[in-house]
């Protein structure tokens, strides 16, 4: 008897829809693929363990470079940590603009999802167009931080700087125009006939699995459960501010193209509310155990300049303990779990990325789809390395 | 101008259903249950591995708790205590919004059985501990190494694994090919600690 065997491809690491560096092994039966077995790790670079042997602030920088794409969001996630552990209560100011830049993350990082993913599937245009917006918002990050992705802007106890001058009336005036670049873009996909036949009824999850396999963010929500960590656990000012979850009824890539779309419209709603709500006030705390002082304080006064020192020596004591603290980042939920010893260097620092579960349920997606789909369900799990590999 | 958002009713509700949840949890398992932590923000117990399954069964499927999705399982790792590693489930319930920590020590010795077959998403999570610890899970359908490189010896988040590692990888232009080495420094590694002596800055205190 003629023994038949299932091809086996390798996929990856070095290919452009592959979204980084993703090496899979696919076992196909002529193009239908059996089982996904995702290798990852090709860009661990270790942040958990450097991060031991950094202090509280030092650590900060490595969380722009995990997620490459939605940097502030990061951020936003482990200052929440450490300030949970020290119960620090930040400035309503300082509050809205970390939401504000958070919601610009947002608008970021989903229009490189978008359209890259309508890269991988075929359709070339959206993305040229979607990095003109893209290199708009990084000029806000650059003009508020001095760094155009990398920011390290939100920082324990607030925000580094204030926003400059005009820069409210610039992001303001990008919100106006903003609205009619998501419409073009829907323009050429939502209703078009390659787009749909690539999207609709490929990489179905079901509510049951989307819970079992750990799902997270607009992966959760197409399942249809209206589960935004914004609303259900309203960390900063999200409270204060209206916006809705947009839900998808099928589970499959189409309504996850959709609902990233609505989340732009409704981030886009969330800025304009921030630029009307920022108070005037403080940026950061005023403790200077925490935050250090400003640089005229540090020229006048003794005190302010031993603050300094120690600040940037030392480093903040944090009070011994541990703390699960997640936000919503654009992916889904990024969590970070600290554990405190009571000096300035952090225990253990757990990084939980929305993409390594993602990539996990990458398997159970993709089976019984055609190869070429499996590029689409990458594309729709919004994958970067940079978080999933750590 | 400062708010509280620690202190609303809303979070205040929350805390004391996850309070009566460990409580009900407590009174079903009292055999179980080493310690219970309640910190201000999240309430965390401590079980022993004996009863990790049947505890994470009836997390997953009992009313009161309908803890639903394992968000994050990681370790903590003290080398000096007999059971070195703290294992933390950080589980999430999606009908009562509430989230609850489940903790257990084990070490190289004592394995932990695998918790896959309630929840099928912690398989990655698990073999990611496997891979940084050497913590080996019981009855994991796929427990290979995750992160670390092909044919990586060693479990890098460990206490007493160093930082730079033992072996660097880089590229021999004579051999055209990619080789392995002991790890050399040029200058040893700088690990200043800055704490001084006579008290510290306590930010808490």
């Amino acid at each position: 008897m003629q023994q038949l065997k299932n091809f086996t491809l390798n996929f990856g690491p070095q290919h452009p829809s592959a979204h980084g560096v993703l090496r899979l092994v696919l076992h196909l039966n002529g193009e239908v693929v059996l089982r996904a077995d995702p290798h990852i790790g090709l860009l661990h670079r270790g942040t958990e363990k450097l991060i031991e042997y950094k202090t509280y602030q030092q650590a900060l920088p490595y969380f722009d470079r995990l997620d490459y794409v939605s940097m502030m969001t990061q951020e936003h996630a482990y200052v929440l940590a450490v300030e949970t552990l020290l119960k620090c209560f930040v400035p309503l100011r300082a509050q809205y603009i970390r939401v504000l830049f958070s919601e610009i993350t947002r608008i970021l990082n989903h229009l490189l999802a978008l359209t890259a993913h309508a890269m991988d599937v075929g359709a070339l245009t959206p993305f040229l167009w979607a990095f003109e917006e893209r290199e708009k918002l990084m000029e806000f990050y650059e003009r508020v931080s001095g760094a155009r992705m990398h920011a390290s802007y939100i920082r324990i106890g607030g925000v580094q700087e204030d926003v400059p001058l005009n820069l409210l009336d610039d992001i303001y005036t990008f919100a106006l125009a903003f609205s009619s670049r998501i419409d073009e873009m829907e323009e050429l996909l939502t209703s078009n006939r390659v787009w749909k036949a690539r999207l609709v009824n490929i990489g179905v999850v079901s509510r049951e699995q989307a819970l079992n396999w750990g799902f997270s963010g607009v992966m959760l929500r197409s399942t249809g459960l209206p589960w935004d960590l914004r609303k259900q656990y309203p960390y900063e000012t999200y409270s204060r501010l209206s916006f809705q979850i947009p839900v998808g009824v099928t589970g499959d890539c189409y309504d996850r193209y959709l609902i990233r779309v609505e989340e732009m419209r409704q981030s886009l709603f969330l800025i304009k509310q921030c630029l009307d709500l920022l108070p005037m006030g403080q940026i950061r705390v005023d403790d200077h155990k925490i935050t250090p002082p400003t640089r005229y304080q540090l020229k006048t006064s003794m005190e302010a300049l031993i603050h300094h020192f120690k600040l940037y020596s030392e480093g903040v004591s944090v009070a011994k303990g541990e703390s699960y603290t997640s936000i919503e980042a654009p992916k889904g939920e990024f969590g970070v779990y600290l554990v405190s010893d009571g000096t300035p260097r952090p225990y253990r620092c757990k990084i939980k990325a929305p993409g390594l579960l993602h990539l996990q349920g990458l398997d159970f997606m993709s089976r019984n789809h055609l190869l070429a789909d499996v590029v689409t369900i990458i594309g729709t799990q919004d994958i970067v390395f940079g978080e999933v590999d750590r | 101008m400062f708010s509280l958002p620690m202190l609303t009713e809303q979070f205040l509700l929350k805390n004391y259903l996850q309070l009566r949840q460990l409580f009900f949890l407590v009174q079903a398992f009292p055999m179980y249950w080493t310690h219970v932590i309640f910190h201000h923000y999240v309430n965390e117990g401590f079980i022993s591995r004996k009863g990790l399954k049947p505890i994470l069964r009836l997390l997953k499927n009992q009313w009161f708790f309908r803890l639903r999705s394992v968000s994050e399982l990681t370790t903590v790792d003290f080398p000096s205590r007999d059971y070195r590693f703290r294992l933390v489930y950080v589980f999430l319930s999606y009908s009562y919004t509430s989230r609850l920590l489940v903790g257990l020590y084990a070490s190289e010795q004592f394995p932990v059985p695998s918790a896959t077959e309630e929840f099928p998403g912690t398989c990655w999570l698990e073999r990611e501990v496997w891979d940084m610890f050497g913590l080996f899970f019981q009855n994991n359908p796929d427990l290979r190494r995750l992160l670390t490189d092909y044919g990586f010896r060693g479990h890098p988040l460990r206490k007493d694994f160093p930082l730079s590692g033992f072996y660097e990888i880089f590229y021999d232009d004579r051999k055209k090919q990619i080789m392995y080495a002991k790890v050399s420094l040029a200058q040893e590694l700088r690990n200043y600690r800055m704490l001084n002596p006579w008290g510290r800055l306590d930010a808490t205190a």
